[in-house]
Parts: structure tokens; sequence; C-alpha cells
């Protein structure tokens, strides 16, 4: 029991059951092998072959072995004469040692035949337990797929981040509700102002405002309605049982609990919502949504926080936005677009100073299109930004001409909110006033009061990007919207241009005529120039130099007219290329 | 990983010991490298040394004696010794030059998580040492776990044809750090957690001798629950309640580590070997797991002894691994021998004990020089392929 050879077997069962890859275990056993026995070389062949070889060099041993597997002795170079022992183990696997001077005793033979069953064992266990293992990470791997694709379904039908149904369960809810045949009402809900959070408060904070919304709608409801996310800010609510006029005091309901602050970020953060309404049954489940969808789009229009109900005449108002814009798209590249010019007078002298530029569109099959009808929907559709660049370049080109022969003519370019904000506007300025060669003070950019104090922090920042260039900047319209007096002051603006509306009446009234003197005497305390919009009659003229207006404009002192009109009309001489 | 080569032919071959206790370390380093070299150019000087010198003042001192080839290896220890001279604080030099004799070095660096690798990455001096005999020589850090893992790294390059000597850098016992040298006459980089390989060339017979002598003491015990060289359990009970009752020793005794780890010095485990036992040092108890710390791995499933030596049996193994590597020389004289002694054997044997030894191994070479260190665990494979021991004197004679 105490021979030295059977307390090794423990050792090496231990140490050779360790690794979990074959040619390991086999590589422990080979080099415990032939440190136990104190042999010189150790060695695994495997059906004849060499697989690992302790001692002496794999391909030495395959040479000496030459075929024999189980050879009495070997002659190793640089170690002599081996005297060799084998023990077999299966499949046609054989520990293989060799010893100087002495070959192994019976019990050393017994551990070496012991060592080599054991390796097999353990070669056994490895090759299971391989084959366990990728049993497990298939059945693993299948497992993880099988849960991917069901939360893949449930969130295709239940949205993660509010927890309530998406559009695909409620478009199913939806049905199930108008197979029973009850009157069905949808609300379509898309929150106002809820851009802005993200933009400025984050992503982050924009989802946790969404979960807040969704409490909050769900809190207006009864159990048996249905609030769902239809995708980004915009919900739906499912009213079982409620007629479409039942509908519109939940809406309202609706929009005055998403109307108070929500605390998020460490502040109170307020949004809106547009509600607009669809009922049912009588069209399918999509059809209702898209119903909703369209009133909610009016209520937008209409000014945020509205509810609309669905009227079918919405739909082809809708077909023909959309009309519209395919039109106006084609119109642009197809060169439909044309400017007239309307002069700026000096009210004192009577001298014209300026032109303003005006877009037109002669559609062949629309005729005459307003401004008023495709500048918002070109201003919605991010098609304003190249409208207002070829105005801008057409109308410098043709005052740059006009200066040949008026040289203190300026030019005056209406600008839109989505253009000041263009990152590329200035350069475009730029560039126009560069291929042009217009001095910088000939042109006036105008722009809306309510573009600039809408923001008036970002009006600041772009103003200066172009008064850094030279240029003059009118607010149009003035006197219609809300200007912070303490904004006015700030920016960097040229020019009030003083909305027609206040002198709308033939003969102003004392009353209009205080808020012009009101508005003239601020500019001139803030050193702005003052131009009078809309000045249809003598009487109105007379009226607005008296209060000291700088210039005027208006029907009553010239018409918008084409450009090849313009000097004639003005009684100013030809350029001298076109006389010739 | 850096390496050296030297050959060094044209001159008579010659061995040189140079030994000094001098606190001052230049001083020291001028007195044992003039003692070693006397004005020869040597092929390779060992330089063995206590932890508290500061080394490269000495080196300095034996830079301007070497030449352009030289290369100079070492470690500290714990303890140093020559012919006829052993001390615990000094340095010992060992130098070889002359005809017949080639040298390469290879060292692997970072090794204490890469044993194996680093054996083979030092066993990689062979290369280019193609001389008729052949031996491996490796000093390492002694403090960075299984060396067995070092010897299969080394064994896995070398082969059965080379035999393996060396042993383990010290620090005076106390296990904290231990440092390795290597360079040359432009200077000498000091490591930690490094393995060097000395592949040593000579036309002449080189000679190795292991032997201990050490016995069984009592029953066997099954190491039944262990993690490399830390043993948790002996006979299923925790491996520190079974020491402490085998030896007759009170628990009061782990309050001071250093009685402990001398107290241990004299039982050391005995794993089942085919030629002898395997034995491995005890240097520490944890009392949180009742384990014992060994330098060495201690296989789960092992059967081992507590071993016991007296000074006779000491004694008649210096000698008899003096007489080995002296025999291996097949006749021819010895030119000079290295000797890697346990530094724990010193522990055993005490002060009087150590001198003795030192004169039984120079009543048996005679006037053959020799030097060499007290280690942290010795390297020598002659036969098999095991290379590792412990409390054991590993010799390496060049004739």
């Amino acid at each position: 029991m105490n021979h030295w050879s059977t307390h090794q077997l423990t050792e090496f069962f231990a140490a050779v059951c360790a690794p979990q890859q074959e040619h390991a275990a086999i590589m422990v056993a080979v080099e415990r092998a032939a440190e136990v026995l104190e042999t010189e070389v150790g060695a695994v062949l495997r059906d004849g072959r060499v697989l690992v070889s302790w001692g002496t060099g794999r391909d030495q041993l395959e040479a000496v072995l030459d075929g024999a597997e189980r050879p009495a002795t070997l002659a190793v170079p640089g170690i002599g004469e081996l005297h060799v022992t084998t023990a077999r183990f299966n499949p046609g696997g054989a520990l293989l040692v060799a010893r100087m001077n002495e070959a192994l005793d019976p019990e050393e033979r017994q551990l070496l035949q012991a060592m080599a069953q054991t390796l097999e064992l353990a070669l056994t266990n490895i090759s299971l337990l391989s084959a366990e293992r990728a049993l497990r990470e298939e059945r693993e791997r299948e497992v993880a797929e099988r849960v991917a694709l069901l939360d893949s379904l449930r969130e295709a039908r239940q949205d993660p981040l509010t927890g309530l149904p998406t559009r695909m369960l409620f478009l199913e809810m939806l049905a199930e509700q108008l197979d029973r045949d009850s009157a069905t009402s949808v609300l379509f809900i898309d929150l106002d102002r809820f851009k802005a959070v993200n933009d400025s408060l984050g992503h982050r904070t924009g989802d946790e405002l969404l979960g807040l919304v969704a409490a909050r709608i769900r809190g207006c409801l009864r159990p048996s309605d249905t609030a769902a996310r239809i995708g980004g800010d915009e919900f739906a609510v499912l009213l079982n049982d409620c007629e479409a006029h039942q509908a519109v005091p939940v809406a309202q309901r609706l929009i005055d609990a998403v109307k108070l602050p929500f605390p998020l970020a460490g502040q109170e953060v307020f949004i809106g919502a547009s509600i607009g309404i669809a009922a049912g049954p009588g069209a399918a489940p999509g059809e209702i949504l898209g119903n909703a969808d369209v009133a909610m789009y009016r209520a937008k229009q209409d000014g945020a926080g509205r509810v609309v109900l669905f009227d079918p005449q919405m739909h082809a108002e809708a077909l023909a936005r959309l009309t519209l814009n395919g039109d106006l798209q084609r119109a642009l590249a197809l060169g439909e677009f044309r400017l007239q010019y309307q002069p700026l007078f000096r009210l004192d002298s009577g001298q014209p100073v300026g032109v303003e530029a005006l877009v037109r569109w002669q559609n062949p099959d629309r005729g005459y299109v307003s401004p008023a009808d495709f500048v918002p929907m070109a201003e919605e559709t991010g098609l304003i930004t190249d409208l207002g660049r070829w105005v801008l370049n057409t109308a410098g080109r043709q005052a740059a001409a006009w200066r040949r022969t008026q040289p203190d003519l300026g030019i005056n370019v209406n600008v839109s909110g989505r253009q000041l904000t263009d990152p590329q506007f200035a350069s475009d300025v730029e560039r126009m006033l560069s291929d042009t060669r217009l001095p910088p003070d000939a042109v006036t950019l105008e722009l809306t009061e309510s573009v600039l104090m809408s923001d008036p922090k970002a009006a600041i920042a772009c103003l200066r990007d172009l008064q850094d260039l030279g240029v003059d900047v009118s607010i149009d319209d003035f006197g219609t919207g809300y200007s912070s007096l303490s904004y006015l002051q700030r920016l960097p603006v040229d020019e009030l241009k003083i909305d027609r509306a206040f002198i709308s009446r033939q003969s102003p009234t004392t009353a209009d005529l205080a808020v012009v003197r009101t508005i003239v005497e601020l500019a001139r305390t803030l050193r702005l120039r003052t131009v009078i919009e809309g000045i249809e009659t003598e009487a109105q003229r007379n009226a607005m130099q008296v209060l000291g207006c700088d210039l005027g404009q208006g029907y009553h002192l010239c018409r918008p007219v084409h450009p090849e009109s313009l000097l004639t009309g003005l009684g100013l001489p030809e350029p001298t290329w076109k006389a010739a | 990983m850096s390496t050296g080569m030297s050959h060094v032919s044209s001159s008579a071959r010659w061995f040189g010991t140079g030994h000094s206790t001098l606190a001052d370390p230049a001083a020291a380093g001028a007195e044992a490298a003039t003692a070693a070299l006397a004005g020869r150019e040597p092929a390779i000087v060992f330089v063995f040394c206590s932890v508290g010198y500061h080394v490269p003042e000495l080196f300095d001192a034996l830079r301007e004696q070497v030449g352009t080839d030289t290369v100079i290896v070492g470690c500290t220890t714990s303890g140093q010794l020559t012919d006829g001279r052993v001390s615990r604080n000094g340095v010992a030099m060992t130098a070889w030059g002359g005809a017949g004799f080639t040298v390469g070095t290879r060292v692997a660096r970072a090794v204490n998580d890469r044993l194996r690798e680093a054996g083979a990455e030092a066993a990689a001096c062979l290369s280019g040492v193609e001389d008729e005999h052949r031996a491996l020589l490796l000093i390492a850090d002694g403090l960075t776990g299984s060396h067995h893992d070092v010897v299969r790294g080394a064994f896995s390059v070398a082969g059965a044809t080379i035999p393996l000597v060396g042993g383990c850098a010290g620090d005076d016992l106390t296990y904290v750090r231990t440092y390795q040298f290597h360079g040359g006459r432009d200077g000498v980089q000091i490591m930690s957690d490094a393995v060097i390989g000395v592949a040593v060339g000579s036309d002449r017979p080189l000679g190795v001798g292991i032997a201990h002598g050490w016995q069984k003491d009592g029953d066997a015990l099954v190491v039944t629950r262990s993690r490399d060289g830390r043993v948790l359990e002996l006979d299923g009970e925790p491996a520190l309640d079974v020491y402490l009752r085998r030896l007759g020793i009170e628990e009061s005794v782990l309050d001071d580590a250093a009685a402990f780890r001398q107290l241990a010095f004299h039982h050391p485990l005995g794993l089942s070997r085919r030629t002898g036992e395997d034995l491995r040092v005890i240097h520490e108890a944890d009392r949180t797991d009742r384990s014992l710390l060994c330098l060495a791995d201690v296989p789960q499933g092992a059967l081992a002894w507590l071993m016991t030596s007296d000074l006779d049996s000491l004694l008649e193994g210096a000698d008899e691994a003096s007489g080995q590597a002296l025999d291996a020389l097949g006749g021819e004289p010895a030119l000079g021998m290295l000797l890697f002694d346990c530094g724990a054997r010193w522990v055993k044997l005490g002060d009087t004990g150590v001198r003795r030894e030192l004169a039984a191994i120079g009543k048996r070479l005679g006037d053959v020089p020799f030097g060499g260190f007290y280690t942290t665990g010795e390297f020598a494979r002659v036969r098999g392929a095991l290379g590792m021991h412990h409390f054991t004197l590993v010799t390496l004679a060049l004739a």
C-alpha cells in the first residue's frame, strides 16, 4: 500500500482531469507521467502517430520509432539507449515513456497502465462534456433567440417607454370595438413644444416627459378606455361607447391636464396638446385613426392647444396640400417663380430710395398663386430655404443692374425664420454680395417681428453674422406681434417697418395715429429708420409724413411692378445696357 | 527579453571565487571581484549578494574589471558561500573563463502569472550554444509561485539531453522581495519577477549533483484539500491543526511568525516520489483558514509526510551532492564548482552546522574552488523530467 507509485495516481488523476481541452489533458498526462516515473521521454501516440512528445522532439521520436508502437528500447540522439514502456488506451491511443538505465518495474508498469486508463477516462469526459457544453450553448442560444423574439413582439405591441399599447395593438383593439358596432371615438393627440423640451433638456428628459404625459392621459380616462402611444410625441385614445361630440369634453380635459406643469430636471416644464377626433363605426380602424390624425393636423394649423372634429372635407384639403407641395417643388425646378418690385419712397421728398422684392408664382394649371397660400407651405416643408436663396440672388442681380444708373437705389429682401436659422444663410448673403458687387449697405433683409421674437437669443446670434457683413436688417410687420422692448434694444436692426394694419382705414383714426406716433418715437430713440406699409391714399401719406415716418410704401405711391417696368414707371433713366 | 553571449577561447581555462563582507558596496564589490577575477577576463561572473547592498555601486566596482563580452548574472540571496567562507551579509562572486567555454543568456520578465512560458523563454538561451557539453542554469525570483512550471517550460525547450541546475533568489528568508541581475560591462539590470537562463557550454564534461538528506517522520498524510502552495486540509482536518498536533506545538507559537518559520524549517512536508521525497518548505501559517503555506505547489490528493533530518544526514547530503557532480565529470579533473544550497538548510544546520557543511564540501573537493548561494528553491535535473527541489543542495562541476 505504501509503494510510492500508488500515491502518485491520485495526483495524476487530479491533474489530468482538470483541463477542459483534449490536447491540454494529453499534454498534462505526458508531462506528469514522465515526472512521476522519472523518465526522460514521454509521449502519447494515436493510431501509430506521435501526437505529443516530451523530452525530445516529436519528429525525432517519430523517426526513431519508425512505425513501431511498442519497441523495447529506443536510441534517442543526445540521450542514449532508453527502455520503453507503453500502455494502451481507447480509442487507438498509447501512453509511452522511455527511461535511461533501467526499465520500469512491474508496479511502475501497472501505474503507467492506470495513468493511460485515467487519460482515457479524462478524454471521454472531455468529449462528453464538450458535446454537452455545445448542446447547452446551442440551447442557451435558442432560448436567447426566443426571448429576443418575444421581446420584439412584446415591444411591437407594447411601448417600452410608457407601457402603453402601440399603434399595432391600438388598431387591434379598435377593430375589436368596431366589430361590436357600437359608437367609438378616437382621439389623436400631438404634443405641442415637445421638440423644444427634447432639444433643450435632452432625450432622456424627453423620454421621462412622455412617461409622465402617458400617466396624465390615463388619469383622465375611464378604466374601459384605452390610451396608446402611436409614435414620437403622438398618442391616441380609444373611447368606447362614445359619440364624437361626447369625446370633445374628454379631449378638452386631456388638453387641460397636459397644460399643467411637469416637474422635470429640477424645473417646471410647460407643454401643450392638440387633439383631433374621429368616430366610428363606418370605417376601417386604420382609416379612423388617420381621420383623427388629419383633424389633429387642422387643430395644429388653427393654433396649438385646440380640439378639432374630423370632417371629410379635411381629406380634400389635405390632398390639396399634398398636391400644392408637389407643384411647389416642380415650380422652383421649372423656373415658375418671378419677382416683382415695390418701391419705397422718402415721405418728405417723394424720392424713391429702394425697392422690395416680392415673390410671385404663376403656375400653368393653377394660374397666379398668392404668396399667402404657398409661402407657409414652403416654410413647412423647408423649400423656403431654396426659394429664399433664389429670391436673394435674383433680387441682388437686378438691383446691381439698376444701380448702374441709380447708384443710391437699395434692395429689400424678405427672409423667413427657417432661412435665418439656416447655418448657410450668412454665407449665402456674402456670396451674393461678392457675385453682384453690391455694397452691403444697399441691401436690407426684412424679418417679421414674430420670427425675431419667437427666439430672440438665437435671432440675436444670427443677426450678428449679418451685421458683420454690413447689410441692414428691418423688422417687418412691426406692431402686430409681441416685441419685448428689452430685446428690441439689443437686436442689431436698422429699420422698423410699421404694419399696414395701423393705417388700414382710409383716414386713420386718432388711436391709429397715436400708435404710429409712439412707434416712430420709439424708433427715433433707438436710432432706427421707419417705414410705413400700405399707404393707399393721399391722406394716409400726409398723416405719416406729419408723424415723421422716414419712408413709405403702398399702392398709392407705386404698385409692385415687373423689373423691366420699374425705372420707366418711376420716371427714371433706363440702364445704359438696356438702352443700347 | 535581453540576451548576452560570451565566447572566450584564447587563454587557459580558469575558475575563480571571491567573497567580501565589507559593508560598503563599492569596497565589497571591488574586493570580491579582485579575488575572483585576479586580472583575468571572464566569460561569466555570478554575483550573489545579500539584500542590504546598494547593488549599483557594487556592480560598478565589478564592471571596471571585466571584458566587453563578459556576462554578469546573479541574484540576492539568503546567504552566500565560497570555498572556506560563508556569510549572511556579504557578496560572493564566482567566475570562469579561458579556452573552450561558451555562455549564452536570456531573460524573461514579468513572469509571475506565466511561469511555464517564462521557463521556455529563458531556456531559449541554449540556441547558439552548440558545445559538446551543455547545461541550462536558471536563476529565478524565488517568490513567484510554482517553479515546477518554470522547469516544465525549460524542459519543453531543452529536452532530456541537457541537464538543468540553478536556484531561486532569496531575501534572507524574509520572503518579501528578491532581485535578479543581468548585464555586462556596460551596465547591469536589477530586476524582480524575472527568470534568467544561462546556457553553459564547454568542450569538457559538466557534472550535476543533487542530494538532501531528509527522512520521513511518522505516518503518511493525505492532502485532502489544497490550492497551489496553500495546504488547507490534511486527512480531512485543517492542515495547521494537524501540523501543530503532530509536532506537539502550542497554538501560541503562531503569535510570532518568525519563530513559527524557524520551527517549520525543521519539519518540511515530503511528497512521495519514485526516488525519494519531494520536499516542500513551509514558511507561513494562516490562522484565518488554518492553512499552511509552502513555497511550491502541493497537489490535492498527494500523499505527504512530515520530514525530519539530523546534522549527520544533512552533512552526508552535502558530501553526496558534491561527489555526484565530480563523478559525472567522467574522470576529468574538476576546474571549479557552483553550488545552490537551500536557505532553509542553513536554518536546520545552524551556524555551526553550516561551517561543518562547508568543510565537508571542501574536503570532498580538495583544492577545487567553489562558490554559490543559499536559495529559496533549487533547480536540478539530470534524469527523468522533474527538476524543482527544496531543502536540497545542487551542484554544477566544470572540468
